[in-house]
């Protein structure tokens, strides 16, 4: 792998970050974010909000064939900023306006202009407050963890 | 990580739009010769809208698309589809669901089409035609099934080679395939069933 190449795997690996993010975030939180972007960008859109059902789609121990798991609600928007970036945005709920915020977020994230400012804003406080439900659960597991052991049996 | 920039838009208002389309191309099929209006959308390059009305509301996943060539070497409408519709290009004529030709010139021979099968003859090829102009004035007489009266149409597809090649794609009812004229925002439909003839201004 060449430098570029290199550079590009990065780059999709750290939108793929914040792509993930803004669609676990709540609605609350991209509104809050949102509000406090002094200049607003423009944007247009080249999808309109919409939701609709996906097929979700699954292997067998992830190595057999895929089948149909079933089919869950999704919304989805791609905007264009009036600087040419372009954004999409996905959420795994019935909420146009969630979708429309995560693709303007995104957008947002590409351009150097904004990114610092939206990551501090909006990407950050949503991936400290995924980690810290994460680290709760993992307690609240930890807590019941049951260490299984077979004592030596047979030996006189 | 600059996203290409020039990528269009689709419908404003998407179920409203397609069921337009597919209500006036209905009305299109079932009245051989009427020509209709679709919704209005952006679209690219040399592609008339109504063109891309049809493909915003027919194309999806499951699409074969076969595509002429001046359309195939148009990098923005190739993503355009890829991004809208999802639908697949294919090279070969004879398993696409649907052709889109640009340019007359493109046009090949109406055979080269799938016209079905005896078991499914709805899985024929339909065959979008971009024209320059479709007119009620003059050009060849539509004959059949929901043609009443003298019923003309006028575009630059219709030449002796084409009408000759229509004449056998008659023939084979139940099979064959069936003709959208697109030109600006309007579409005529050519269905299977239609005879044309008797052409007066060519």
């Amino acid at each position: 792998m060449n430098s570029a190449e290199q550079m590009k795997t990065m780059d999709i690996e750290r939108r793929r970050r914040w792509i993930g993010l803004l669609a676990k975030a709540t609605l609350q939180e991209l509104e809050q974010g949102w509000s406090q972007i002094e200049s607003k960008p423009e944007y247009t859109f080249i999808r309109v909000p919409e939701t609709g059902q996906i097929m979700i789609r699954a292997r067998t121990g992830g190595v057999g064939p895929q089948f149909n798991l079933g089919e869950m609600t999704m919304s989805r928007c791609a905007v264009r900023l009036a600087n040419g970036y372009i954004g999409f945005g996905y959420t795994a709920k019935h909420q146009k306006r969630h979708a429309e915020l995560a693709a303007v977020f995104d957008a947002m994230m590409q351009d150097p202009v904004y990114r610092s400012m939206i990551e501090t804003t909006v990407i950050e406080p949503v991936a400290d407050r995924e980690q810290h439900k994460r680290s709760v659960s993992a307690t609240k597991i930890a807590s019941t963890n049951v260490d299984f052991f077979t004592l030596v049996r047979g030996d006189d | 990580m600059v996203s290409n920039t020039e990528m269009i838009k689709g419908f404003d208002n998407p179920e409203y739009a397609s069921q337009q389309v597919f209500r006036q191309v209905m009305n299109a099929m079932a009245r051989p010769g009427t020509v209709v209006d679709l919704p209005d959308v952006d679209t690219v390059g040399s592609l008339h809208t109504a063109s891309m009305a049809l493909c915003l509301s027919f194309f999806d996943y499951e699409t074969t698309v076969w595509l002429s060539d001046g359309l195939k070497k148009n990098e923005l409408f190739n993503q355009t589809l890829q991004f809208h519709c999802g639908c697949s290009i294919t090279e070969n004529p004879s398993t696409a669901g649907f052709a889109l030709i640009g340019d007359l010139m493109d046009l090949p021979s109406l055979s080269v089409f799938s016209p079905g099968n005896e078991e499914y003859p709805d899985r024929s090829t339909s065959v979008v035609i971009q024209v320059d102009y479709l007119s009620h004035m003059g050009g060849v007489r539509l004959q059949g099934p929901g043609v009443k009266g003298d019923v003309r149409l006028d575009a630059p597809v219709f030449t002796i080679d084409f009408l000759q090649q229509w004449n056998e794609n008659h023939q084979i009812f139940p099979l064959g395939v069936d003709v959208y004229l697109a030109c600006g925002r309007q579409v005529a439909v050519l269905p299977r069933t239609v005879m044309l003839g008797d052409v007066r201004c060519m």
